[in-house]
């Protein structure tokens, strides 16, 4: 490796700096360079600015104006890629909306979103009508890649294929401020009903500007693309690349099975999935040392990152850096990182990795119990503010004023801090430490208990693979009475794990009853479902 | 032996009926990665088959899994 690091994300002379100035930027310089792999198809940088041109030309000419929030509906194809740059292109915000989530959440979404104009894929053409029902908005409906679409009620212009071939490039490109959002996201609240998070240009520009640094992103560098683009680490995958000249490559489902496989033979130089991809290599005995010698990153986000993962992957990956990295949507895709190291095994807590620091510019405050400043060493809430903080939930008041606060007692009287709902802690290193989620920590019997100790505890028994307790039964008030915990792992032997957790926990935390699963349920970001458990213990046993 | 539709239904948490040759891996939201890594660990334990990376990127249907488990060994 030669050539000098990027020290920024790239702006362009042109078009300013925004999410989509890397792509028009190198569009211009290295128009033939590879940016985006899907399948065997390769899209050079000259190919993505010229499709997202046409496809953003073809949505501001039949809108007659910029258009503000565009959808896509697509699944790890190229229609999804280049759509949600296209919608950029066009001025817009992009709405990921995923095919594989059920049509009622992707129809609550796209209400929600109010979009003016939806790319879909060829894939989801059956879909189309079921989400899109009587609904009036969106008008503009573009189908890049077919020919005819199905019979769509309302006054909609429905731009096909055939159309965009004759569809003049837009020359330039509608303006885009810091201000304005790049991307709308909607993330599983608590109440089961989805919430938008809209992220500016701003917001994401003071993540790329970090990362890019940070990991000294190159032309050469090779990224993966893991992430659903309804998750916010799908940014990284794509955006990161691209503002510095860098290629995707995506990875498919079936890829997912044998990442290392994949990793190997297109050379990637930077790795960024959830620990559960790993997790999964490691339950089959396919995480083996020296597997991957090309990569010079290795990034986990999303979950906690178990310790035995990072050493083994580090192993399989032995030229690379590995980090753990931290961050809610709402302070945009990343906001703390932790690098590990031979000596991290003894700062890891409870078996996970910490999640480090916060990025350069951000302002990080642990909450106590008391809503003041816990003492160094105490848990709390996180609360993080700075440029990442993004503006609130989309046309929701109520939860933004809740979640979104100013504390002029903390820091200055203008710094507006996101409560992340995560219990942390500040070591003496001055590393922080995942606990688990604030609504985790519980009162049994009226004993405060942290889950993720009881997890912890239950997880050193033979043959545990996943541990999750919930509090059971709870009071109308929500006091406690106990907890259950579900175990996924083969020929595991509850009496052996009840005395294991005997021999750690007091009363009040070892479990009443101990339920064997096949797995755990997952919610749509692929994170364990802790309603979805309590759901099944308030079945009637018949139901069960 | 359990016959191995019985062990697909199992492991991937869906009715018995729903197993036909046809079905494949990423079709239906419950076999995911999660879902073949649990399903080819099955395999392995009910019928003593050793299972690799390739054969684990191959088995990706119901009437390839058939096959593998089937043939005469």
């Amino acid at each position: 490796m030669t050539s000098a690091p990027v020290p920024a994300a790239a702006i362009d002379r042109e078009d300013g700096r925004s999410l989509r100035s890397g792509v028009v930027h190198h569009a211009r310089i290295a128009p033939d360079a590879p940016a985006l792999h899907v399948g065997d198809r390769m899209l050079s940088y000259g190919d993505l600015d010229a499709r997202a041109r046409t496809w953003a030309a073809a949505i501001v000419d039949a809108l007659g104006r910029p258009a503000e929030r565009v959808g896509v509906l697509g699944h790890r194809t190229e229609v999804a890629y280049v759509g949600a740059l296209a919608a950029l292109y066009a001025g817009a915000a992009f709405v990921p909306l995923n095919p594989t989530f059920p049509v009622e959440r992707t129809r609550h979404m796209l209400a929600a979103a109010d979009l003016d104009a939806v790319i879909v894929d060829d894939a989801c053409l059956a879909q189309l009508a079921e989400i899109l029902g009587e609904a009036p908005r969106p008008a503009v409906i573009v189908l890049p890649a077919s020919d005819a679409g199905p019979a769509l009620a309302g006054a909609r212009r429905v731009i096909t294929r055939g159309e965009l071939a004759h569809q003049a490039a837009l020359a330039a490109l509608p303006p885009l401020a810091a201000d304005d959002i790049a991307y709308l996201l909607f993330t599983s609240g608590s109440t089961g009903t989805p919430k938008g998070v809209p992220v500016s240009h701003g917001n994401a520009m003071a993540f790329l500007d970090v990362v890019a640094e940070r990991y000294a992103i190159r032309p050469a560098d090779r990224f993966s693309q893991t992430f659903d683009q309804t998750f916010d680490l799908s940014v990284f995958d794509l955006f990161l690349p691209w503002s510095a000249g860098a290629s995707v490559y995506a990875l498919r489902p079936i890829d997912l099975l044998a990442p290392a496989r994949f990793v190997a033979r297109h050379e990637l130089t930077v790795w960024f999935s959830v620990p559960s991809v790993p997790a999964l290599m490691r339950k089959k005995g396919f995480l083996r040392p020296d597997l991957m010698p090309s990569l010079r990153w290795s990034l986990f986000c999303g979950e906690p990152l178990p310790r035995e993962t990072a050493e083994q992957w580090q192993a399989a990956a032995p030229s690379s850096v590995v980090e753990n990295l931290y961050g809610p949507t709402e302070l945009t895709i990343a906001c703390f990182a932790y690098r590990w190291s031979a000596a991290s095994g003894a700062a890891c807590h409870n078996g996970v990795v910490p999640i480090g620091r916060p990025f350069p510019g951000l302002t990080a405050a642990v909450i106590g119990d008391d809503d003041a400043l816990a003492s160094p060493g105490e848990p709390g809430e996180l609360w993080v503010s700075g440029p990442q903080t993004v503006p609130g939930y989309w046309r929701n008041p109520a939860t933004t004023s809740a979640r979104f606060v100013i504390r002029p007692d903390l820091a200055h009287a203008t710094k507006r801090f996101y409560r992340t709902g995560d219990r942390v802690q500040r070591t003496a290193s001055g590393d922080y430490v995942y606990l688990g989620r604030v609504d985790n920590q519980v009162k049994v019997l009226g004993f405060r208990v942290e889950l993720g100790d009881v997890e912890a505890a239950l997880r050193k028994a033979p043959g545990v693979v996943e541990a999750v307790a919930v509090a059971w039964p709870v009071e109308p008030g929500g006091a406690a009475q106990g907890l259950v915990a579900f175990l996924t792992g083969a020929g595991v032997d509850p009496e052996v794990v009840l005395t294991i957790a005997r021999a750690q926990l007091p009363d009040y935390m070892v479990p009443r009853e101990l339920r064997i699963v096949g797995e755990l349920p997952l919610n749509s970001n692929g994170k364990i479902d802790r309603r979805a458990l309590l759901d099944s213990l308030a079945q009637p046993p018949a139901a069960r | 032996m359990k016959p191995v539709d019985h062990v697909i239904a199992e492991q991937l948490r869906i009715a018995p009926e729903r197993v036909r040759d046809e079905l494949a891996f990423s079709e239906i939201p419950e076999w995911d990665s999660l879902g073949h890594v649990n399903l080819m660990v099955a395999l392995e334990a009910e019928y003593g088959v050793s299972i690799d990376e390739d054969a684990m990127l191959e088995l990706t249907s119901v009437r390839a899994i058939r096959a593998f488990v089937e043939r005469p060994r």
